[in-house]
């Protein structure tokens, strides 16, 4: 995901547009938060991807360039979806029998830092974010999985969707069984 | 090598385990004590697997694994040989490798300075001839080399027991069904990468899993069986689990569910793979590499499929999701899995991506499969710890129609069995047993 290599041609970003995407990621974070996934599922464009690479530690060479995120995420992914199979794990935590959300551990999304560029095509936005997801399970389970999200948001007659969502988390294990929430 | 052992921990031993492992003792999965044996008794003298060999191609390249609880650095040297060595410097102790892999000239321990070779040697220490006499033999300060590794269709092998079997004797028929998944191909497999990720369960747990419990997949994974949008692909899991599965218990405390397609049925469907058949190109790929297995196999491996399997201690494989994995000990009611996915190395780019995708659409922490057994791995172990439940043995009675079968090595049973698992837990006892 690169910012458009023509800034100049880039209208800034109006206040009324980063307004507009603020309130995009809070209405989706709530949605999350109150396990509304069919309504979260609203707010994703048909062609959407959704990735959530793991992180490996590497080490700079003495000498060279230091280690960029870019370097840590030459992994698998934890998550590599699009719609259909967002959907269907949606689909799925709704069957009352997918038993590590039943009964449903208790999520509530902050986000932050919140960056809006435009995006490589017409009327999508570059938008980057920082999120904490606590979450606590069963009786006194608690994780927090903190990471940004680079996603990409477009402009549409029903309003903004999601077309892209990478999560670059701040973990390199997952100490958890299960990471069966959306980030 | 008894080392220390209290007593009355070892006179517990013998009655861990009923005679024909019918029984078997709550304390395998939380007692600190025994957790404490089983490292040298399991663990030290077991073939345990610590990556695959084309994670590392080149001299030079290398990645950080774990035997056990301990950290080891898998290498290739500069004749082109696989070395493990324990990542501890011989020094101090210093991790001389802290990242998760790369390629290294040397490994340079960054407390003192000193540096290693790819094949272990101390090739420097700073300021060596004001620190040491002229004369100073450095060549019993090398990195602690594991004294035997050996490889299996590519998988990495290290054993801390010189005097050990060797490795294909220690797999014996196992190697037969192994083959099924891993030598299918001319070309062998590929490892795309590893997600790695804790549980809150003692390490037999997810072994006992793999090893045959099918019981569990119709309770465990209902919600994936309801979802699958107009597609009958995942119960096709479940149904052909049920009717070509068999469970096969071998020697050494192996064993796994193995899906014996009739003859007639020419691609052996995998289960889930209309999923992967949406993609062009996918399920040519699957019809065209089964003249190449049946050459390869023969004409009875070429309708065998491995479900799932655990090659004793704890290397586990899944054959139709595409990935092998170890629970590593992390504690008596921790477990650090590994899961490395892999395809058949030949195959096309397309495939690979589909295949990776559905590994990860199922399996690994964000799993549709896995968040639910994780879910049961983590509650059999809380659940099992309590002062008066502690003290009621399990029962792994399940599965009275093991015997020999006239195509398929080891004892073979249908799959509602736990044979498997008793023959893994006698296995287990055997080695805590001689000190
Ligand atoms: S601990 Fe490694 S050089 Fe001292
Ligand atoms: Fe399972």
């Amino acid at each position: 995901m690169t910012e458009s290599s023509n800034q100049a041609e880039n209208a800034a970003i109006s206040l009324e547009e980063l307004h507009e995407v603020e309130q995009f990621l809070y209405r989706e974070a709530r949605m999350l938060d109150d396990r509304l996934f069919m309504e979260w599922l609203g707010l994703l464009a048909d062609d959407c991807t959704y990735r959530v690479p793991t992180r490996e530690n590497v080490q700079a060479v003495r000498g060279q360039d230091a280690v960029t995120t870019e370097d840590e995420l030459a992994g698998i992914a934890y998550f590599e979806d699009d719609k259909l199979t967002l959907m269907g794990k949606a689909m799925r935590l709704g069957t009352g029998t997918a038993w590590g959300e039943n009964p449903p551990s208790r999520t509530r999304r902050l986000v932050s830092n919140v960056e809006v560029l435009r995006g490589e095509a017409p009327g999508e936005l570059l938008v980057y974010s920082n999120l904490v997801l606590h979450r606590s399970r069963r009786v006194d389970e608690t994780s927090q999985f903190v990471g940004q999200r680079r996603d990409v948001l477009r402009q549409t007659e029903k309003g903004l969707l999601l077309a892209r969502r990478v999560v670059v988390l701040d973990m390199n294990i997952c100490d958890s069984s299960h990471m069966g929430n959306f980030f | 090598m008894a080392r220390g052992v209290d007593p009355a921990v070892e006179k517990d031993i013998p009655g861990l385990l009923s005679e024909d492992g019918t029984w078997v003792s709550r304390r395998l999965f939380f007692d600190p004590d025994l957790y404490e044996i089983e490292k040298h008794r399991v663990f030290g003298r077991s073939w345990l697997m610590v990556g695959h060999d084309t994670q590392i191609p080149n001299p030079g390249d290398f990645f950080l694994s774990f035997m056990g609880e301990e950290s080891v650095i898998v290498v290739r040297d500069n004749e082109g040989k696989i070395r493990v060595h324990l990542n501890s410097c011989p020094h101090r102790g210093m991790p001389v490798c802290r990242e998760d892999r790369g390629h290294a000239r040397t490994f340079f321990c960054v407390y003192h300075g000193w540096n290693f070779g790819r094949d272990g040697a101390l090739v420097g220490i700073p300021n060596q001839r004001a620190t040491y006499p002229r004369d100073f033999d450095k060549s019993n300060l090398g990195l602690f080399a594991v004294p035997r590794v050996e490889t299996y269709h590519g998988l990495i092998f290290a054993n801390h027991d010189a005097e050990a079997i060797s490795l294909e004797d220690s797999l014996g028929d196992m190697k037969w069904y192994l083959d099924t998944s891993l030598g299918r191909r001319e070309g062998g497999i590929e490892v795309l990468g590893v997600q790695k990720w804790r549980v809150g369960t003692n390490w037999k747990v997810p072994a006992e899993n793999m090893v045959g419990d099918v019981a569990h997949a119709p309770a465990t994974h209902s919600s994936v069986f309801q979802i699958v949008p107009g597609d009958p692909s995942f119960d096709l899991a479940l149904k052909s689990v049920l009717e070509y599965g068999r469970n096969v218990a071998l020697p050494g405390g192996h064993g796994g569910t193995f899906r014996v397609y009739p003859k007639d049925d020419s691609d052996g469907r995998l289960p889930g793979e209309a999923v992967m058949r949406a993609t062009p190109g996918v399920g040519e790929y699957f019809e065209s590499v089964q003249a190449e297995a049946e050459e390869r196999l023969g004409e009875v491996r070429k309708h065998v499929k491995i479900a799932t399997c655990m090659t004793f201690p704890n290397l586990c494989l899944l054959g139709s999701n595409f990935t092998f994995r170890v629970a590593h000990p992390r504690g008596p009611m921790k477990s650090e899995i590994w899961s490395w996915v892999f395809v058949d190395r030949d195959a096309p780019q397309t495939v690979k991506d589909t295949l990776r995708k559905f590994y990860t659409l199922t399996f690994g922490p964000g799993g549709i499969f896995e968040q639910d057994d994780g879910e049961n791995w983590e509650g059999v172990t809380y659940g099992s710890s309590g002062v008066e439940a502690s003290t009621h043995p399990f029962h792994y009675g399940a599965g009275l129609d093991a015997g020999p079968h006239p195509e398929l090595p080891g004892t073979v049973s249908s799959v509602y069995s736990e044979h498997t698992q008793r023959n893994m837990y006698r296995r287990w006892h055997d080695l805590m047993l001689q000190p």
